[in-house]
């Protein structure tokens, strides 16, 4: 039961209603069937693996707590998380690699349960945070079920850190029409931009990826820029969603987006795309392993290069290629995240005569300096797209290859099928941009209601009419629900 | 309770509308003329003096012409249409068709273990069911009760094509491109063109194909085959 489903809508609505209308406490056990029944409407094989890691964080997080040498009690913990995680998705593709052999264990047969990758992130974090001693272990499984089987966050994140979202499930959750209303625009935006915009963006998008060799020159710019629309438009509608359902539950949720495309450089695009995820990887994988790489240097320079830059430079291709793995068990996404980590390291090794040449041109920190970063930024992350999305790295060979080899617009209308189509997609960019442009300026829920009645009406009933008349219902599933 | 009462007002108000535009779009989209519709009209017209009656998936439908043949004929073959849809449409009108002298069954490599039903093309039963009174060989799964293309013209066309339809001169029609023999006549329409023809084309060809066996289909398949076949010899029908 994907978020993208009317048969989802009804049983959210009659799912608030009958929460509404609970006392708290009734209200947290409803809350806690409710998730259960989502994640189960995917099979029964995922909630077993969903409560199996539920009760190992549970058991580890309170001997973590308790024991003498917690440092062993974390690493078993976490090596009994990440089982799961390896048997589903990454078995294969080790066993592929290293003795390129078919020899499969018959759970690695087994399709990966859905948003696995996202509640195995969550629940390592629970884990860490208490080794840490920023939280305490959760007394009550029934908290920490609630906590790792949220249902608005288990397909697809934000991953959310146990100190943020632990401590809202014991709050009372009152009916706040002002909270819910807003909750109600966010997931009309977010199911705009998937539907609406995301959903038609893969027709094209699945014809040039699925089928490149039919396609040069433009016609592949053009598949490659529109695919950085639509997984933009995918994750962020998916994310804007599950804040919204959140937010009428009574719950914040962290963003997980931030007009990522309007990046200055790629190490900006880290801090404003799947932003969760880029925590998570920054406090857990690349912050320990640069103090740990910048300590075992004793801050002394080697081969001439200094000790921070070799551990911003080891720690952050570690980091992007763990990144890369995290989307699945696949060269392509192994490419996607060392091509990331070559453009941090290029970016942090010649920051200061980039700004050199930006000084002596004299366009330092002015409106073209500004927007030709954001303009190579986008370039750079599109072109890192083509690995992400091409089906393997043959395809992707072809399209980079390719990519400027012909400039025949005609097959750009192939990719469109109709001038219509075109124009629709036009639009559709358009007022995506606008939608931007008022976040930007003063944020969408302070515009509308600085909005005459009148406006704010017409304003609501066009995403609606939009989405109904232009919206996709033929439950396309979103691009990370695969992760 | 006040908020709620507010709140339920609200979405009232975002509701009402979009029910108004949807039922008039459905009104729109009933009027949108359609392949099975006009395929049934012109059968009907002519089985009085129907002596050659095709039937088949879009192998038949594409390739035999009825016009090219002597006796008067009628192709009423269509696009995935199924060994099982071939024997209901056969079975609903064979005591009307009186001159009946022949019947061409067109199998392609994959019809005798191929159920339209286990097809992505499967939204045709609605049509089957609408215009020809022939209810789908299993009962409609759950996925399909809950999906609004089941019932609704607007959804199946979608809104979008209905929209656009209103706001153009040109004509839309779906599937109508067939000659008075119920022949395709849309070049369009086939399985690939031969214009594009390349290796991946055809590997996908085959694949889809493939996709469509299922042995379990094999025997029920075959006892549509032998009643036709029965009921012609019994009737001396060739």
């Amino acid at each position: 039961m994907q978020f993208n489903t009317i048969i989802f809508y009804l049983s959210l609505a009659v799912f608030i209603f009958i929460y509404f209308v609970l006392r708290n406490k009734q209200r947290k056990l409803l809350l806690l069937f409710g998730n259960l029944l989502f994640y189960l409407s995917f099979g029964v094989q995922g909630l077993v693996v969903l409560i199996s890691i539920l009760f190992i964080i549970y058991i580890f997080g309170i001997v973590i707590e308790k024991s003498s040498n917690n440092k062993y009690s974390l690493v078993s913990g976490i090596i009994f998380v990440l089982i799961f995680l390896v048997l589903f998705k990454y078995y294969n593709f080790f066993i592929s690699v290293f003795y390129n052999s078919d020899n499969l264990l018959p759970v690695s047969k087994l399709s990966s349960p859905i948003g696995l990758s996202f509640y195995t992130f969550s629940s390592l974090s629970y884990l860490i945070e208490i080794y840490r001693k920023r939280i305490k272990a959760e007394k009550s499984i029934f908290s920490l079920a609630q906590f790792i089987t949220f249902f608005p966050l288990i397909i697809s994140g934000p991953i959310e850190k146990s100190y943020n979202l632990l401590p809202q499930f014991s709050e009372n959750k009152e009916f706040d029409y002002e909270r819910i209303k807003s909750g109600l625009i966010i997931i009309t935006l977010g199911i705009f931009k998937k539907i609406v915009i995301a959903d038609r963006l893969a027709d094209l998008v699945n014809k040039v990826f699925n089928n490149p060799v039919e396609y040069r020159g433009i016609a592949l710019l053009v598949g490659v820029i529109l695919f950085s629309i639509q997984i933009y438009c995918d994750f962020s509608g998916y994310t804007d969603i599950a804040i919204g359902i959140a937010k009428i539950l009574g719950f914040k949720i962290s963003d997980n987006f931030n007009q990522p495309y309007y990046s200055k450089s790629i190490k900006e695009f880290w801090s404003r795309w799947h932003i969760t995820l880029s925590i998570w990887l920054r406090d857990y994988i690349f912050l320990p392993l640069a103090y740990t790489l910048t300590r075992r240097l004793k801050n002394k320079p080697f081969i001439g290069i200094k000790a921070e830059s070799w551990s911003y430079f080891i720690g952050i291709w570690v980091t992007m290629l763990f990144c890369g793995l995290w989307h699945g068990a696949n060269w392509t996404f192994l490419v996607w995240g060392g091509l990331h980590a070559f453009f941090l390291s290029f970016a942090f090794a010649t920051i200061k005569y980039r700004r050199r040449i930006t000084k002596s041109v004299g366009i330092e920190k002015s409106t073209l300096d500004k927007y030709t970063k954001i303009f190579l930024t986008f370039i750079f992350i599109s072109f890192a797209w083509i690995f992400f999305r091409a089906n393997n790295l043959n395809d992707a060979g072809y399209i980079v290859m390719n990519l400027f080899s012909n400039f025949n617009t005609v097959s750009v209308m192939r990719i469109f099928s109709s001038s219509t189509n075109l124009y629709i997609v036009i639009l559709l960019i358009i007022i995506l941009e606008m939608i931007h442009f008022i976040q930007r300026k003063e944020g969408l829920l302070v515009f509308l209601n600085k909005r005459p009645l009148w406006q704010r009406w017409g304003i609501y009933y066009s995403f609606v009419f939009m989405i109904l008349i232009f919206g996709k219902f033929d439950s396309a599933t979103f691009i990370y629900t695969k992760f | 309770m006040k908020e709620r009462i507010k709140l339920f007002k609200k979405l009232i108000y975002i509701i009402i509308p979009v029910i108004v535009l949807v039922i008039l779009f459905e009104v729109k989209a009933r009027n949108i003329e359609n392949g099975f519709e006009l395929k049934k009209s012109l059968f009907e017209e002519n089985i009085d003096n129907i002596e050659v009656l095709i039937l088949g998936s879009s192998h038949a439908y594409i390739n035999l012409n009825p016009e090219i043949i002597n006796e008067k004929s009628f192709d009423i073959a269509n696009n995935s249409q199924d060994l099982y849809y071939d024997y209901m449409l056969f079975d609903k009108y064979k005591d009307k068709l009186k001159n009946l002298k022949c019947i061409i069954l067109s199998i392609s490599c994959f019809s005798l273990w191929y159920d339209l039903n286990e097809t992505p093309e499967k939204w045709r039963k609605f049509f089957f069911k609408k215009y020809f009174d022939i209810n789908p060989r299993n009962n409609l799964s759950l996925s399909e009760i809950t999906d609004a293309k089941s019932y609704s013209y607007a959804f199946f066309y979608r809104l979008e094509n209905v929209f656009l339809r209103s706001l153009s001169t040109k004509t839309f029609s779906f599937g109508c491109d067939m000659n008075s023999y119920g022949w395709n006549t849309d070049t369009d329409n086939c399985a690939i063109d031969s214009t594009e023809f390349s290796i991946e084309k055809g590997k996908e060809r085959v694949n889809f194909i493939n996709s469509l066996v299922n042995k379990y289909n094999y025997l029920i398949n075959k006892r549509f085959i032998d009643e036709l076949k029965k009921y012609a010899n019994n009737n001396n029908i060739n």
